[in-house]
C-alpha cells in the first residue's frame, strides 16, 4: 500500500517571460518505510516534483492539476493553514546546499526547537532535552553545546545533520532528501547516507531521494524513476535497474560515466542537450537524442511498456511493435600515450596564509593551506591531484600559476623557476601554463562576446585562429559573436577550454572542470580534454574529488591531505591497492554502482588547517593509528612498485 | 544674436552627447539594451519618462543661451535662452509687485488720484488682463472661451502625435490595425499609458501657455515677476544640479571604489581612510565654506565675466562640484565592495594568468560589471541631489541670489507666508513644479533598479502565468 502518491502532476514555471511546463503528468507512489530515487540530470524537474508535492513552489510556478494522496487525502485540495501541519510533521524536507537552509542568526537550538514548538507546542526543559536528542541521533557529539552553536561554528557536514535533526524533529513518515549530499565531500556524504539508512531502519520512514548521482541511487535506494524532460521515463526496482536499465536514456546515463574499465577509449555520450520545456513535444522526448529512435518515436509519444523484470518504460522498443533493443556499442579504443620527460615540477610548495588579528593586524598565526607539496608532471600525461575539499588542491594549482605567491618552494617549467618572477619576466615564463576553472558561469566575463574572450590571451587578433580553436572544442565559429549567456554549462566549459588553448599551453590546470556539469556534459568534457592531450601533447595537472574521472582520465595519482601528498604513483597501481590508510578511506567512500557496501564510514571530519593534528596529520581519523602517529610526521617512504607513501605502517620507522 | 555657451551648458551638451553615443553602442548589444527594454516595458516608468522629457525639454531649451543686440550696434549684456524668447511675454510682462493667479488687480492697496482726489484702491494691473473692459463680469468668459481653444489646439497636436506613433509603429500593417494595437495596450512597451500622459500634459499646458500671455497664471512676486516664468526657469537650475553633480562625482567615485577593492592592499586603507574622513566632515559646513570662498574670488575679479549670467553659472557649476565632492563616498564604497567580490571571479584570474595588465583589467573585466550599479545610484541620487539644491539656496549657500531656482523662489517666499493675507503662490507654484519633476524622476528611477535587479526578473513572468492558467485550482 503506497503511503504517499502523486497522480498526473502537473507544474508550470514562468521564466524570463517563458512558460515552462516542468513537471508533465508526472505520477509515482512512495511506499511506506522504502527509498524511492528520483534520479535525472539538472532541469529535469525533479526539484520541481518534490516542491510541488508539498506546495513550496516559487512565486513564479503554479500547479495546473494532479493530485497529491497522502493516506487518501489530496494535499492540492487542502487549506494552507492545513497545509502547515503537513509539512514538518508528516513530511520533512532537506535541501542540498546545509549552508542556505539555516538561518545564520539564530542558534541550531532554537532553530531545531521551533519545529517542537510548532508541532508539538514543548516548551521550556522537554524541548531542550528533545533537541539534544535529536542532535545526538543524527550523531553531533556534545549535543547541549552543539545546540548553543550558531550555523556559522559548525562545518558543511555538521550543517547537513542539523538540517536533518531539523527534518526529524517533526516526527515525519516521509523525508523528501533534494540532493542531500551534493554539496559535500564524498567522505561527508558516505556519513550522511549512512546516518539516514540508520535512521530508516529504526524508525520506518519513507525517503524520497531526489539526486543526480547513479552512485547514491545504488547505494540507497529500492526503487528508481528517472526523469527526463519534465516526465519520468522509466520506473524499475533498484536490482533490476542497475542490473539492465530499459530506457535509452537511463542507459546512455550509465554509459557516460566515467570509470577504470573505459580507461583508454572514448566515454558513451549523449549527442544534443536536453529540449526546452517551453514546447509541445509531438512524439517521444528522448527521441532526437536516441540511437534506437525510429519514425514512430518522432510521430507518437510512448506510454507505460513492461520491460521485463517488473520495470517500466516510457519507449517505444517495448511495446512488441518492431524495433530491438540494442545494446551500445563498445567505444572505440584509443590508447592512453605519454612520453617521457618532466613538463613541470614542484619541489616543496607552500603556501601560508597569515591569520591576523587585534587593532594593529599582527600575525598571529598561519594558515598552512599548501605545506611543502612535491611532484612532476611528465609531457603529455595527466596527474591527478585528488582529497577532500579543504585540503588544498586548488590553492597548489592557483601557486603553480602564481595567482598566489607561494610562501617558499620552487616551481620549475621547463626548468625555468616561476616563484619569485615578477612583471614581464613572469608574464613570458608562464605562457605555457593555462588554468580551467571549475564553475563555467563564474569564469567567463558576462560582459564580453566570446570573440574577445578568446582574444584576451593572444598576441594579435586573428579570427581564423578562434574560429579553427572553436571548431577544435567542438562548437560552430559563429559563437564567436555570442556572449556567454547563451551557452549551457557545458559549452561555456567548452569555451574556457578553447580560450586556455589560444596561447599554446604545454600544461593546462584542471580545476575541478566537470564538477558542475551533469554527467552526460562531463562525459563530453572529459572526451575533449582526451582527444586534446593526445592531438596536441598537453599535459594536465587534474584537480578533483571526482574518483571515477581520476580513474578514467589520469596516470598519476597524487592524494592530498591538509595541505601534503600523503600517497602519489602510477593512477592504476594506486586505486587497485592503496596503500595508505587515507587512500583506502577515500576510495571506500566513494558509492559504487555494483554493490551495497557494508563499509567502515570515516571519523570524524577534516581538522581544521589552522592547528592540524601533530605528527601525522592523519592520525586523528586514521583506524590504524599507532602511538609514535601522534608525535612523528611520517618520512616519504617508497614502495616496490614505485609509490611514494608517508605512513609509519611502511619503511623502517619505528 | 551672439550664441553663447556658458560652462554648465557645455557640460549638459556634453552629457546628451555622452547618452546619445552610449544608446548608440548599448542598441547594438544585447546585454546592454536587455533591461532598458525591461524599463520600456514599465508602466510606471514609461510615464515617468514622458513627464521627465517634458522638464528636460524645457531645460534644454532653456540652456541654449544667446546675447541679443542692444540696439546700437552693441551685444546686450543680458544673457537670454531660446526659452526666454519663447517667453518673452512672460518674461517682460512685470507688474510693480504681488499679484494672485488669473487677478486683474493689484494685492495691494495704492494711493491713486481718483477725479483729482487720492485713494486708496486696487489698481488695475498693467498686464494682467489688461484687455477686459469690465473684469468682474468679462473674466471667467474670457478665460473660459482661451481654454476651450486650446485644448482644441491640444487634442489636435495629440492626435498628430497618436497618428505618428501608429505609422512608426505600422511596420507594413494597415495604419488602423497599428493604432488600435496601441490602444489595447498588445505591444510590449506601454505606448497607450505614454499617449495618455502625453495627452494630460496637453491638457495642462496648453491652456497654461495660452493664458499666460494674457494673464499670471501662478500670479507674480514681490517685484512683479511672473511666478509661473520663474517656476519653469527652475527646472534648468534642478536638472543641472541633478546631473552635473552625479557627472562630477563619477570619476572620484568609479575609480578610487574599484582601484581601493581590486588592489587592495595599502592603497585600499589610504582610500577607505580618505573617505571615511570626508565622510565624517559635515557636509553643509564645507559647502558653505567653499561656496563663501568661490563668492569672494569672484566678487574680487570682476573681469573675468562678462555678464551677470556668467558670474551666476559659474557659481552654479562650483556650487555642483562641491556638492559633488561630498556626495561621491557612499557610491565609492558600494564599488569597492563589488569590485572585492569581482576580483575573486574565475575569469579575473584567468585574465591574470594571460598576463593582462591591471589597467586593463580594471577597464575590460571590472568597470563593465559595476555599471549597473552606478547607473542605478545616479539615478537614485538625481532627485535628493535636486531637493539638496532648495535646501542649500534657502539657507543661502546655494545658486547665487539673480539665479532662478526652486531653492531661491523657496527662499523669497519664505516672509509672505507670515502675511495676511497670505501669499501662498509662490511656494505652491514651487512646490508643485519640484514635487512632479522628483516624483517622476522618483518613479523613472524605481522602474530602473527594477530592471537591473535580477531578483525582481520572474514578475513580468508571473503575469503571463496567472493569465494563461489561472482557472486552474492553488
Amino acid at each position: 500500500m503506497s503511503w504517499m502518491e502523486a497522480k498526473n502532476l502537473d507544474t508550470w514555471i514562468a521564466n524570463r517571460g517563458k512558460l515552462l511546463h516542468v513537471v508533465d503528468a508526472v505520477s509515482l507512489a512512495v511506499k511506506k518505510g522504502e527509498t524511492f530515487a528520483l534520479v535525472g540530470e539538472s532541469g529535469c524537474g525533479k526539484s520541481m516534483t518534490s516542491l510541488s508535492i508539498l506546495r513550496l513552489l516559487p512565486d513564479a510556478g503554479k500547479i495546473a492539476g494532479g493530485q497529491v494522496l497522502l493516506e487518501g487525502v489530496d494535499l492540492l485540495e487542502l487549506p494552507e493553514r492545513k497545509m502547515r501541519d503537513v509539512r514538518g510533521k508528516r513530511i520533512g524536507i532537506i535541501f542540498q546546499e546545509p549552508a542556505l537552509s539555516l538561518n545564520p542568526v539564530m542558534r541550531v537550538g532554537e532553530q531545531i526547537g521551533e519545529v517542537l514548538e510548532r508541532h508539538f507546542g514543548m516548551k521550556g526543559e522537554a524541548r531542550r532535552a528533545r533537541v539534544a536528542e535529536l542532535l545526538a541521533q543524527v550523531g553531533i557529539p556534545d549535543p547541549d553545546l552543539r545546540a548553543a552553536d550558531y550555523p556559522f561554528q559548525l562545518s558543511g557536514g555538521m550543517k547537513q545533520r542539523v538540517m536533518i535533526a531539523m527534518a526529524l524533529a517533526g516526527e515525519p513518515d516521509m523525508l523528501i532528501a533534494d540532493e542531500p549530499t551534493t554539496a559535500l565531500d564524498v567522505t561527508i556524504q558516505a556519513q550522511i547516507l549512512e546516518l539516514l539508512r540508520s535512521i530508516q531502519n529504526r524508525n520506518g520512514m519513507s525517503i524520497l531521494l531526489i539526486t543526480h548521482d547513479l552512485g547514491v541511487v545504488s547505494e540507497m535506494a529500492d526503487r528508481v524513476a528517472v526523469m527526463y524532460a519534465g516526465e519520468i521515463v522509466e520506473q524499475a526496482e533498484r536490482d533490476a535497474f542497475f542490473a539492465s536499465p530499459a530506457h535509452p536514456y537511463s542507459r546512455k546515463l550509465f554509459a557516460s560515466l566515467p570509470g577504470m574499465g573505459k580507461r583508454g577509449g572514448m566515454l558513451d555520450v549523449i549527442r544534443g542537450s536536453v529540449p526546452s520545456l517551453s514546447g509541445e513535444f509531438s512524439g517521444c522526448r528522448f527521441a532526437d537524442r536516441c540511437d534506437h529512435a525510429w519514425d514512430l518515436c518522432r510521430e507518437s509519444a510512448p506510454s507505460w511498456f513492461d520491460a521485463g523484470n517488473g520495470s517500466l518504460a516510457r519507449c517505444h522498443l517495448y511495446d512488441g511493435r518492431g524495433g530491438v533493443p540494442r545494446l551500445a556499442k563498445a567505444p572505440a579504443e584509443r590508447g592512453i600515450s605519454g612520453s617521457g620527460g618532466v613538463v613541470l615540477e614542484v619541489k616543496n610548495l607552500k603556501v601560508h596564509f597569515p591569520v591576523r588579528k587585534g587593532l594593529l593586524q599582527r600575525v598571529s598565526g598561519k594558515v598552512a593551506a599548501v605545506d611543502g607539496v612535491s611532484f612532476s608532471l611528465e609531457f603529455g600525461k595527466t596527474m591527478a591531484l585528488v582529497g577532500e575539499s579543504g585540503c588544498g588542491k586548488t590553492t597548489t594549482g592557483k601557486a603553480i600559476l602564481q595567482l598566489l605567491k607561494p610562501t617558499m618552494g620552487s616551481v620549475l617549467y621547463n626548468g625555468k623557476d616561476l616563484a619569485g618572477l615578477e612583471g614581464g619576466e613572469l608574464r613570458r615564463a608562464r605562457e605555457g601554463l593555462q588554468i580551467v576553472f571549475q564553475d563555467p558561469y563564474a569564469s567567463l566575463n558576462p560582459r564580453m562576446r566570446v570573440r574577445e574572450i578568446m582574444e584576451e590571451g593572444m598576441k594579435e587578433k586573428d579570427e581564423g585562429r578562434i574560429g579553427a580553436l572553436l571548431k577544435e572544442v567542438g562548437l560552430s565559429t559563429d559563437a564567436m559573436l555570442r556572449y556567454p549567456h547563451e551557452f549551457s554549462g557545458g559549452q561555456r566549459q567548452r569555451i574556457a577550454i578553447a580560450r586556455a588553448l589560444a596561447v599554446n599551453p604545454r600544461v593546462l590546470v584542471l580545476d575541478e572542470p566537470t564538477s558542475a556539469l551533469d554527467v552526460s556534459v562531463q562525459a563530453q568534457i572529459l572526451n575533449l580534454l582526451m582527444r586534446l592531450q593526445q592531438d596536441h601533447g598537453l599535459s594536465y595537472l587534474f584537480i578533483t574529488h571526482n574518483l571515477s574521472a581520476v580513474e578514467y582520465l589520469a596516470h598519476d595519482v597524487a592524494v592530498m591531505y591538509l595541505g601534503r601528498i600523503v600517497e602519489k604513483g602510477n593512477a592504476e597501481k594506486l586505486l587497485a591497492s592503496p596503500a595508505h590508510p587515507y587512500t583506502r578511506a577515500l576510495l571506500a567512500a566513494a558509492p559504487s554502482l555494483e554493490t551495497r557496501k557494508v563499509r567502515e564510514t570515516f571519523e570524524g571530519e577534516l581538522p581544521s588547517p589552522l592547528s592540524p593534528p601533530p605528527g601525522c596529520h592523519y592520525h586523528s581519523r586514521c583506524p590504524q593509528r599507532m602511538p609514535v602517529c601522534a608525535s612523528v610526521y611520517p618520512e616519504a617512504c617508497v614502495l616496490a612498485d614505485g609509490r611514494e607513501v608517508r605512513c609509519h605502517l611502511y619503511g623502517d620507522s619505528p | 544674436m551672439k550664441p553663447v555657451i556658458l560652462w554648465t551648458d557645455g557640460l549638459i551638451f556634453l552629457l546628451i552627447f555622452v547618452l546619445c553615443a552610449f544608446a548608440w553602442y548599448a542598441s547594438k548589444r544585447p546585454h546592454l539594451s536587455a533591461p532598458w527594454k525591461k524599463v520600456g516595458e514599465s508602466r510606471s516608468g514609461m510615464i515617468s519618462a514622458v513627464v521627465l522629457m517634458f522638464f528636460v525639454g524645457i531645460g534644454f531649451l532653456d540652456s541654449l543661451h544667446y546675447r541679443p543686440a542692444d540696439g546700437k550696434g552693441a551685444w546686450s549684456v543680458q544673457v537670454l535662452s531660446a526659452f526666454d524668447a519663447l517667453a518673452s511675454k512672460m518674461r517682460t510682462r512685470t507688474e510693480t509687485t504681488y499679484s494672485a493667479p488669473f487677478a486683474t488687480h493689484s494685492f495691494q492697496k495704492e494711493a491713486v488720484l481718483v477725479d483729482g482726489k487720492p485713494e486708496r484702491v486696487y489698481p488695475r494691473l498693467k498686464y494682467g488682463g489688461a484687455e477686459l473692459h469690465d473684469p468682474a463680469r468679462d473674466e471667467i468668459p474670457d478665460v473660459a472661451k482661451r481654454v476651450l481653444a486650446s485644448w482644441g489646439w491640444a487634442i489636435l497636436a495629440w492626435i498628430a502625435a497618436f497618428v505618428a506613433l501608429a505609422l512608426a509603429l505600422a511596420k507594413g500593417r494597415s495604419l488602423k490595425m497599428s493604432a488600435a494595437m496601441i490602444l489595447k495596450g498588445e505591444s510590449n512597451h506601454p505606448w497607450d499609458a505614454m499617449l495618455y500622459t502625453l495627452l494630460a500634459l496637453f491638457l495642462i499646458f496648453f491652456p497654461a501657455f495660452s493664458l499666460s500671455s494674457h494673464y499670471h497664471v501662478f500670479g507674480t512676486d514681490k517685484v512683479g515677476q511672473d511666478v509661473f516664468y520663474l517656476a519653469l526657469k527652475s527646472i534648468r537650475t534642478g536638472l543641472v544640479i541633478g546631473t552635473l553633480t552625479t557627472l562630477v562625482m563619477l570619476p572620484f567615485a568609479i575609480w578610487l571604489g574599484i582601484l581601493a577593492g581590486y588592489l587592495g592592499g595599502w592603497i585600499d586603507d589610504v582610500i577607505q581612510y580618505i573617505y571615511t574622513t570626508l565622510n565624517s566632515i559635515p557636509s553643509v559646513l564645507l559647502i558653505v565654506a567653499s561656496v563663501l570662498m568661490m563668492q569672494v574670488y569672484i566678487d574680487s575679479h570682476p573681469s573675468l565675466f562678462e555678464t551677470m549670467a556668467e558670474r551666476a553659472d559659474l557659481r552654479l557649476l562650483f556650487l555642483c562640484m562641491i556638492l559633488g565632492m561630498t556626495s561621491w563616498t557612499e557610491l565609492c564604497r558600494l564599488l569597492r565592495g563589488e569590485a572585492l567580490k569581482l576580483r575573486e571571479m574565475d575569469y579575473i584570474q584567468a585574465a591574470q594568468a594571460f598576463g593582462v595588465s591591471h589597467l586593463k583589467i580594471v577597464t575590460r573585466h571590472i568597470l563593465p560589471n559595476v555599471m549597473h550599479i552606478v547607473l542605478i545610484s545616479v539615478v537614485m541620487q538625481f532627485s535628493s541631489l535636486v531637493l539638496a539644491e532648495a535646501v542649500l539656496s534657502y539657507v543661502g549657500v546655494g545658486v547665487d541670489p539673480s539665479m532662478i531656482s526652486f531653492g531661491t523662489m523657496i527662499n523669497a517666499a519664505r516672509l509672505e507666508m507670515a502675511r495676511e493675507p497670505m501669499v501662498w503662490w509662490s511656494l505652491a507654484a514651487a512646490f508643485l513644479f519640484m514635487f512632479s519633476m522628483v516624483l517622476a524622476a522618483n518613479l523613472f528611477a524605481d522602474a530602473v533598479r527594477d530592471a537591473f535587479d535580477p531578483r525582481l526578473q520572474t514578475r513580468s513572468a508571473l503575469g503571463i502565468l496567472k493569465r494563461v492558467i489561472g482557472r486552474n485550482p492553488q
